[in-house]
């Protein structure tokens, strides 16, 4: 595949964003399976996100709110309903339009898709290195940040085994290695902390702030608000496939903790333990 | 677990729990000592303690519900399903209707069919699951381990599941049909039904028993792997079967009730010849036979228990985990070009080798040249389709590789890969493969006919096949696709949701890379008949340049199909479990 110099046009601009270079725009995103009715229950209704340039963006939401469908649709994997979505790329590029435009579109992105399988009859090494070919990358640049690469994500050793033999958390972390090769400018990362450990993500932590301060842009979903509150400076609230809150983090949880004010906005918490008093044993 | 019930007072204040015993509930103590523990902790169980019987309907009731939800998921597997079934209607309806008829002919003939009838019947549950990769998914032992179930209920519910669902119905049908062929004798009948069920209890037992077994081997991956592909190999290798046949069908028939004497002796006749002795008045024959059947369905309750004890002791046992060699450079993806479909040609041909989904291919390949090497017996007629086969196979092989990639497909889209490369680049991984085997069969068939002025002619049939093959999948396997198993599986694994629908996709694939051999080959017929070399050599001209022409449009046509549709292909093959 060749690298074709797929700059936007302009002129075609659709209603331009509202703040300045954003880094995601998602614009009334709506998905609704099967047919189309009165009945069918959206599994996301009119998403509206405007994500930064340079921002550090969490996603937060209960399991089934609509998180995974949101960026499954905003990184070209799933065809939304209604509803449009842009990507920025460096500083100086327009916005283009992920549906429109795809193949410039997602070569600005990096995604590490959630519950995916990967191509794990690959080794490490070489899953990292396909991902890099596919995207029509030079040889040796490949093979260089590659390297550096595996040495990042403390992979050297399993480098060479087949995917299909690592943990879960070092699954994730190859998988994300294969999201950055291309040194993308936003990077989308659907439940990335999930049976990482500790260790490994503090590392991965340090990585993505380290990007997010040399202008990268990152979006993460997760539902472990403390990790959110701590790593990241905006942050969107999704229940039911709806929007209920975004901004900074600050905005968002105000006086509370962003845990309690999570509860509180998607007001799910029933007293735990109630009707269990037979959960014991005899 | 069998622990027996424990109706102690205790047990009364646990009438929260939806299982326990109606018996016991009635007073509702809300009172703080329900909430600390009272009695000391252990095997004592709320839950009812319940017979493997109702163990084992509980499980049928189960698949009942699988089955259920499968089919109502989609209206299209419903559609099919319903096809499959008046096909299966159909089927059994002809062959019942036979077996009605045999009734009114003499009692050696009934004898006969009656005894073939059985053991092609259980030759088919007992080989058919393993080699068909069409075993029965649901009630996994692996699955079930979590629960506290004996291993007699587990069977029973297998067993009764095995009714479940088409092939088990299909089965009672035409089991029903054979004990109505024993009319002519009143006490042949009345034998008839019991064997009918013995012979039932065979099928159904030796289907699982070899199922676990092979399970068990799946476990341990490469032994897994090898095991499944020699399975299939043997199957085929029954070469001297069809060579046999190939003699012609009227010495067969002469044999067939001599054949049908000696199967009557073996584990897979015995049951179905009891009737006819019954009829002669042969006890000690009758007796004898039943022996016969009754310890083989021992030896396979106590294998089939066996594994399965096995496979629920180690149910997490995906093991091996330090299966594959650590390989320190990149491999193929070194050596091929730096592009797109470099890269996925690349990928394609480290899965050819490394996924046991592609490599049993590689061994049923030649496994198949010995079978055609031993059909066409003396003559030389049926080796001549051999290369065209394998080309045909090849070609049609690619149709699979989107399902097998299932959700790792994603990386493709997100990419992204241009549509034309990634066709492009299957296609040429499979040429690979396909080519040397190729020449092999080519060869193969040269040896054997000596037959070389049609070789310029086969060469252009085969590449027609392959080429145009390869350009007709890449555009239908953009748009049509076939449950397959997902990654990791064994090549054995069903694909949940494939019915009749599924049969005709993937037959109207193989028509239509079949239908591109049709100019060379009929360059080919002129040549036969006219003798003149120069035919050949224009199949040969004909073959290549109608193979790559179609294989290039294929690669154009498939890839912009695929750019526009990506997001739709990933949906539904993400839905292959």
């Amino acid at each position: 595949m060749s690298i074709h110099a797929h700059s936007s046009r302009p002129a075609e601009q659709p209603p331009q964003p509202l703040a300045p270079n954003p880094a995601l725009l998602i614009q009334d995103l709506t998905k609704v399976y099967g047919h189309p009715g009165p009945g069918a229950r959206p599994a996301a209704d009119r998403v509206n996100l405007h994500v930064p340039r340079g921002s550090f963006y969490g996603l937060v939401g209960r399991n089934g709110a609509g998180k995974t469908t949101t960026l499954s649709m905003a990184t070209g994997l799933l065809r939304p309903t209604a509803g449009k979505v842009w990507v920025g790329g460096g500083s100086q590029d327009q916005p283009v339009d992920v549906w429109a435009d795809s193949v410039a579109a997602k070569r600005r992105m990096g995604v590490l898709p959630d519950g995916t399988h990967l191509f794990d009859r690959l080794t490490g090494r070489q899953l990292v290195t396909y991902s890099g070919l596919l995207r029509g990358m030079d040889r040796e640049l490949v093979k260089d940040r590659t390297e550096d690469l595996i040495r990042a994500m403390d992979l050297q050793d399993a480098a060479g085994k087949q995917v299909q033999d690592y943990s879960a958390g070092m699954t994730k972390k190859i998988a994300l290695a294969a999201a950055m090769i291309h040194a993308p400018a936003l990077l989308v990362l659907d439940e990335p902390f999930e049976s990482v450990d500790p260790v490994s993500a503090a590392n991965i932590r340090a990585i993505l702030h380290q990007y997010t301060q040399a202008g990268g842009t990152v979006v993460v979903s997760s539902h472990v608000m403390d990790l959110v509150q701590r790593m990241c400076d905006h942050v969107a609230v999704m229940d039911n496939g709806r929007v209920l809150a975004q901004g900074t983090v600050d905005e968002v949880r105000g006086e509370m903790s962003l845990e309690d004010r999570f509860v509180d906005l998607v007001g799910g918490r029933t007293d735990a333990g109630e009707g269990l008093s037979w959960l014991r044993p005899e | 677990m069998a622990s027996t019930r424990v109706n102690s007072p205790e047990t009364t204040e646990n009438s929260g729990a939806p299982w326990a015993d109606p018996s016991s509930q009635g007073t509702v103590d809300v009172a703080p000592e329900s909430l600390r523990p009272t009695g000391p902790s252990g095997p004592s169980t709320h839950a009812r303690s319940i017979g493997p019987l109702t163990e084992g309907l509980r499980l049928a009731a189960l698949k009942w519900h699988l089955l259920i939800n499968t089919l109502t998921r989609s209206t299209w597997i419903l559609v099919g399903t319903i096809l499959g079934a008046l096909y299966m209607l159909f089927i059994v309806g002809s062959f019942g209707s036979g077996l009605f008829m045999v009734a009114n002919e003499s009692p050696e003939v009934i004898r006969t069919v009656a005894v073939f009838f059985g053991t092609v019947l259980l030759l088919g549950w007992w080989i058919i699951p393993v080699v068909s990769s069409k075993a029965d998914s649901s009630l996994d032992p692996s699955r079930l381990a979590l629960f506290p179930l004996r291993i007699s209920g587990i069977q029973i519910g297998q067993i009764l599941g095995a009714v479940i669902g088409i092939p088990g119905i299909a089965t009672l049908l035409i089991t029903a049909a054979w004990i109505t062929s024993w009319r002519a004798s009143g006490l042949a009948l009345a034998v008839a039904l019991p064997c009918a069920l013995l012979g039932l209890l065979l099928a159904f037992t030796g289907s699982r028993a070899v199922t676990a077994l092979s399970a068990n081997f799946n476990k341990q991956r490469r032994a897994g792997e090898i095991i499944s592909i020699v399975l299939l190999g043997l199957v085929v290798l029954l070469g001297p079967l069809f060579a046999l046949i190939g003699r012609g069908i009227d010495q067969v028939w002469e044999q067939l009730p001599t054949w049908a004497g000696y199967l009557a002796w073996t584990p897979l006749g015995a049951a179905w010849a009891i009737p006819a002795d019954v009829a002669d008045g042969q006890w000690v024959t009758a007796l004898a036979r039943l022996a016969i059947s009754l310890a083989t369905l021992v030896l396979l309750a106590v294998v089939w228990r066996v594994a399965l004890r096995r496979a629920l002791s180690d149910a997490t046992g995906d093991a091996a985990r330090s299966g594959s060699k650590s390989v320190s450079g990149v491999g193929l993806f070194g050596r091929l070009p730096a592009t797109g479909w470099g890269a996925v040609m690349a990928r394609c041909l480290t899965y050819w080798f490394k996924d046991p989904r592609y490599s049993a291919t590689l061994l049923i390949l030649p496994a198949m040249a010995a079978a055609f090497w031993f059909i066409s017996g003396d003559g030389t007629g049926p080796i001549w389709a051999l290369a065209c086969f394998v080309a045909l196979l090849m070609a049609y092989s690619i149709s699979a590789d989107v399902g097998y990639d299932n959700t790792a497909f994603t990386l493709h889209l997100l990419a992204p890969v241009k549509g034309s490369d990634d066709r492009l680049g299957r296609a040429l991984a499979m040429f690979c493969i396909a080519v040397p085997f190729l020449i092999a069969m080519l060869a193969l068939t040269m040896i054997r006919t000596g037959g070389w002025a049609y070789l310029p002619g086969m060469i252009g049939i085969c590449a027609a096949l392959l080429l145009a093959g390869a350009g007709v999948v890449s555009v239908m396997s953009a748009r049509y696709t076939y449950p397959v198993p997902p990654p990791g599986a064994s090549p054995m694994k069903t694909p949940q949701g494939y019915t009749l629908l599924n049969v005709i996709i993937q037959f109207v694939i193989l028509a239509a890379v079949a239908l591109m051999a049709l100019p060379p080959v009929i360059l080919v017929i002129v040549q036969v008949v006219s003798g003149e070399a120069m035919w050949g050599w224009l199949a040969l001209a004909v073959g290549v340049v109608e193979g790559l022409g179609i294989f290039w449009l294929g690669i154009v046509l498939g890839g912009k199909w695929l750019d526009r549709r990506g997001p739709e292909l990933l949906q539904e093959v993400a839905q292959y479990r």
